[in-house]
C-alpha cells in the first residue's frame, strides 16, 4: 500500500489537528471544569411531585450569590413558572421529568441538556448581564412542544 | 423479435431480472422521497410563518412523516437498489437465483413495514418522530413496521454476501471488484448496527407498547438507539463514497486514485464509525464524563477516513484533468465536465460535506456540543450532509443509473434538466442550512413548531433567518419534482439505447493486502471495539437502572 | 465473468506512472484549504462556547 508524500503530509496534519481538539477539549473539561452536564443522581420518574425538593420547585438562596434552582420540566411547561435573581447571582439548575424527555435551554449560554424521567439533570451557571433569559424546551415532548417555556429575570 | 430483446439486454448493464430488482427499490424510494418532500416544504412554510396547517394535520405528524420517509425509507431503498445494481454489475452483469431470491423478500418485507408505519403516522397514531424516544408511545403497528423494514433490509444483505460469496468461491485467489467489497463493507456495517435498534424495538418497545411490560429502561433504550443512530449516517454515506471512489472517476474519464486506500478507507469507516454513539447523548445525565470523552475520541478517529477520501477525490480529479491538458497549481481544475449532471451532481455532495464534515467534529466535541445540541444548528448539519452529500450523490447516480436499468438514454435534454435539478437543489439547500446554522447558535430549537415564546424578542428576532429557511425549503420542493418528474422520463419514455455504467478501474494493476479482505479478522476488531466501549455502559444501565417510565402519549 | 484485473491486463499505460509520483501539488493546496475550514470553524465555536460559559 503506496502513500503518495502529499498524502502521508495531509494525514499527519489532520491527525494532528483532530490530536489538537482532543487535547483542548480534555484539559478543558477535566482540568477546568467545563464538562458536559453528567449527574447521576436517579430518582423516580411516577414519584416526582411529592419527593423533595422537587414537590416544591423553586430557587432557594444557598451562598450569598448561589441559588439552588430545583425545577420540573413537563407537557408542556416548567416549575417555577417565573424566577428573579439578582445580577451575578450564580444559580444551580436541577431539573427532572414527571412525564417523557424535554430539553432545558437558555440561549446565549451554555446551559443546554437533556432533561430524563428517572434522572436529575445539573448544570451550573452565573448571570453577569441583566435581562430576561429564555428557557426553552429544546426536545419534542408532544403537540404543545413549541409553548414549552419560561423565563428567568436577573437585575 | 427474439433476436431484437437479445440485443437490448445486452445493451443493458445488467440483465432484465437484476435490473427489475434494483429498479423497484429505487423507485419507492423516489415515492417515499416524493411524499417527505411535500411535508418538509410544509415544515418550512409552517417554520417560516407563511402558512397554518389545516386543524386535521398537525406539525409533528409532517415531520414525523419528513423524518421516516426520507431518513429511513428513501436511504435505505436507494442504498439497497443501487448496491445490487452495482454488485451484479461487477461481478458478471447479473444476480444468480437466491441472491434475487433474498433481493424479492427483502423488498416485500420493507413495503409491508413501511406501509404499517406509514398508516400510523398518517393516523396521527405515531406522531414520535423518527428516533422514537421512549416514553413517548406510539402505536405498536407503528415499531412492528419499522421493525419489519429493518428486517427486510437485513434480507437484502444476505443477497449481497451470497452473491459475494459465490464470486470469491469462482475466482479464488483474486481481490474481489471494488465495487463489491465497499458493498459488503457497508452492509457489514448496516448489520452490526441494527442488531442494537432491533434488540430495543424488539424487547423494550413493542412488549411495552403493547402493555405486556408496565414500564421501560430509558436511558438503555436512548443508548441503543444511538448505538444504531450514527453508524445509520454511515450507511448513508458510504454508498455516497462508493459513487465517489468508484464510478465518479469513471464519469470525468479518469481512474480510481487507489484500491487498497480506498478499501482501507472504508475498513476503518466500518470500525469507527459504531462504538461513538454517546457523542449523541453528551448533554444528558446518567452517562460519566469520562465515558463520554471516550466515544468522543473514537468519533474524532473516524474522521481520518473521510480526510483520505478527501485526498482522493481532489487526486482524481487532478490527475484527469492534467492529463486533459490542465496547467498550474488549479488549472486541471476547469477540464472537468462541468456540464455532465453526472459528476455536477455529486460534485456539489462533495462540496456540501466540507461544511458538513466541519460542523460534525465541532457537533461531536464533547463540551462544545452545548453551543448546538438540539438547536436548529443541526437539523441544517444533517441537511447539508445527507441532504446535500449524501442526496445530491444518488440523484447524480440516479440519472445514469434508471436508464442503465431500463435500457434508454439520458438524453441532452434531461442531462440539461438535471443540471438546472442540481443547481435549485443546492441553492435551496444552501440557503436553508445557513440560516440554520445562524438560527441554530443563537439558540433556536430544532423540532418546534412556529412560535413565538409568548413574544419574547429573542425568538422574534429569528423571523428573518426562518422566512429564508421557508424559501430555501420552495427551491428544495421545485427541486424535487423536477426530479421526479425527469426520472419518471427516464424510467418510461426517455429513448431506448446504452447508457454506460460507470465503473472506474485503477490505472495499472495495483497490489492488495490480502488482510484487507479477511473479514473474521475485521468482524473481531470491531466486536472487541464495541465490548470495549459499550460493555461496561450498558451493564451500568441495566444494573443500577431509573425507575421505568410508564408510556404517553402526548400529541 | 468480467474482473477487474482482467481489464486491467487490458489497459496498455506505462507501469513507471505510479500514482505516488503524479504531480499532486493542486489536490494538497486543496485539501489543505479543507483543513483551514475544520480549523477555523472548530476555533470559532470553542470561542463562542468560552465566551458563553
Amino acid at each position: 500500500m503506496h502513500l503518495h508524500r502529499y498524502e502521508k503530509i495531509w494525514l499527519i496534519l489532520g491527525a494532528g489537528g483532530l490530536a489538537l481538539f482532543i487535547l483542548l477539549l480534555c484539559i478543558n473539561a477535566f482540568a477546568m471544569g467545563m464538562a458536559p452536564p453528567s449527574n447521576m443522581t436517579m430518582i423516580d420518574p411516577t414519584k416526582v411531585t411529592e419527593t423533595p425538593p422537587f414537590d416544591n420547585p423553586g430557587l432557594t438562596k444557598v451562598g450569598d450569590q448561589e441559588y439552588d434552582a430545583y425545577m420540573t420540566a413537563f407537557a408542556f411547561g416548567f416549575a417555577p413558572n417565573k424566577m428573579e435573581v439578582p445580577l451575578g447571582a450564580k444559580v444551580n439548575f436541577h431539573v427532572t421529568s414527571p412525564d417523557v424527555i424535554h430539553g432545558f435551554q437558555i440561549p446565549g449560554t451554555n446551559v443546554n441538556f437533556m432533561v430524563l424521567p428517572g434522572h436529575i439533570s445539573s448544570a451550573t451557571y452565573t448571570f453577569d448581564e441583566p435581562g430576561e433569559y429564555l428557557i426553552l424546551c429544546n426536545e419534542y415532548c408532544g403537540a404543545g412542544h413549541q409553548v414549552m417555556a419560561t423565563t428567568i429575570i436577573v437585575k | 423479435m427474439n433476436i431484437l430483446q437479445k440485443d437490448q439486454t445486452k445493451a443493458a448493464a445488467v440483465d432484465r431480472s437484476a435490473a427489475r430488482l434494483s429498479l423497484a427499490y429505487v423507485w419507492v424510494a423516489y415515492i417515499a422521497f416524493g411524499v417527505a418532500a411535500i411535508a418538509g416544504m410544509l415544515q418550512g412554510m409552517v417554520r417560516g410563518g407563511i402558512i397554518e396547517l389545516p386543524s386535521w394535520m398537525n406539525y409533528y405528524q409532517i415531520l414525523t412523516a419528513h423524518g421516516v420517509l426520507m431518513a429511513l425509507i428513501f436511504t435505505t431503498f436507494f442504498i439497497i437498489g443501487f448496491l445490487y445494481s452495482g454488485v451484479a454489475k461487477t461481478t458478471g452483469g447479473t444476480l444468480h437465483g437466491s441472491a434475487l431470491g433474498w433481493g424479492w423478500s427483502g423488498w416485500i418485507l420493507m413495503v409491508v413495514g413501511t406501509a404499517m408505519a406509514g398508516t400510523m403516522i398518517i393516523l396521527n397514531e405515531a406522531s414520535v418522530l423518527y428516533t422514537f424516544y421512549a416514553p413517548l408511545k406510539a402505536s405498536p403497528i407503528f415499531y412492528i413496521g419499522t421493525a419489519l423494514v429493518v428486517v427486510g433490509s437485513w434480507l437484502a444483505g444476505f443477497g449481497i454476501f451470497s452473491r459475494y460469496r459465490k464470486w470469491r468461491r469462482l475466482n479464488k485467489g483474486q481481490n474481489s471488484p471494488l465495487f463489491l467489497y465497499m458493498s459488503v463493507t457497508t452492509y457489514i456495517l448496516w448489520m452490526v448496527a441494527t442488531i442494537p435498534v432491533a434488540v430495543e424495538v424488539v424487547f423494550q418497545l413493542i412488549p411495552w407498547s403493547l402493555g405486556w411490560t408496565p414500564t421501560i429502561n430509558i436511558m438503555l433504550s436512548r443508548t441503543l438507539f444511538w448505538f444504531f443512530g450514527h453508524p445509520l449516517v454511515y450507511f448513508w454515506l458510504l454508498p455516497a463514497y462508493i459513487a465517489w471512489y468508484v464510478c465518479v472517476p469513471r464519469v470525468i474519464g479518469g481512474h480510481i486514485f487507489s484500491d487498497s486506500l480506498s478499501r482501507l478507507a472504508f475498513i476503518c469507516l466500518l470500525l469507527f464509525s459504531i462504538p461513538v454513539g454517546f457523542h449523541h447523548q453528551l448533554m444528558e445525565p446518567g452517562i460519566s464524563e469520562g465515558w463520554k470523552m471516550i466515544h468522543v475520541i473514537l468519533t474524532l478517529i473516524v474522521v481520518i477516513p473521510s480526510l483520505m477520501t478527501a485526498f482522493s477525490m481532489f487526486a482524481i480529479f487532478e490527475t484527469t484533468g492534467r492529463k486533459k491538458g490542465g496547467v498550474g497549481l488549479f488549472g486541471w481544475f476547469k477540464k472537468l465536465p462541468w456540464t455532465d449532471v453526472r459528476f455536477f451532481a455529486p460534485f456539489m455532495g462533495m462540496l456540501f460535506f466540507i461544511p458538513g464534515g466541519a460542523g460534525g467534529i465541532i457537533n461531536a466535541s464533547n463540551q462544545l456540543n452545548a453551543v448546538v445540541h438540539n438547536t436548529i444548528w443541526v437539523t441544517g448539519h444533517f441537511h447539508i450532509t445527507i441532504g446535500g452529500a449524501v442526496a445530491l450523490t444518488f440523484f447524480g447516480v440516479s440519472f445514469w443509473l434508471v436508464p442503465a436499468l431500463t435500457g434508454r438514454k439520458l438524453t441532452p435534454t434531461a442531462n440539461r434538466m438535471g443540471m438546472v435539478q442540481t443547481v435549485f437543489w443546492s441553492v435551496g439547500m444552501f440557503l436553508m442550512s445557513a440560516a440554520m446554522h445562524a438560527m441554530g447558535l443563537q439558540g433556536a430549537p430544532r423540532r418546534t413548531d412556529y412560535t413565538t415564546y409568548m413574544d419574547h424578542p429573542l425568538a422574534l428576532s429569528w423571523m428573518d433567518y426562518q422566512r429564508v429557511m421557508a424559501f430555501g425549503g420552495g427551491l428544495l420542493f421545485v427541486a424535487a419534482v423536477l426530479l421526479i418528474l425527469i426520472l419518471f422520463y427516464l424510467t418510461f419514455m426517455a429513448p431506448k439505447g446504452h447508457e454506460e455504467y460507470p465503473i472506474a478501474e485503477t490505472e495499472e494493476a495495483q497490489p492488495v493486502p490480502r488482510i484487507l479482505e479477511r473479514w473474521t479478522v475485521w468482524v473481531g476488531v470491531l466486536a472487541v471495539l464495541i465490548v470495549l466501549a459499550y460493555g461496561y455502559p450498558i451493564m451500568e444501565q441495566i444494573q443500577h437502572q431509573a425507575p421505568g417510565s410508564p408510556p404517553f402519549r402526548t400529541w | 465473468m468480467e474482473t477487474q484485473r482482467n481489464t486491467q491486463t487490458e489497459t496498455k499505460k506505462s507501469p513507471q506512472t505510479q500514482p505516488h509520483q503524479e504531480n499532486l501539488k493542486g489536490t494538497f493546496a486543496a485539501v489543505i484549504i479543507v483543513g483551514l475550514i475544520i480549523l477555523l470553524s472548530w476555533f470559532g465555536i470553542f470561542g463562542l462556547f468560552l465566551e458563553r460559559a
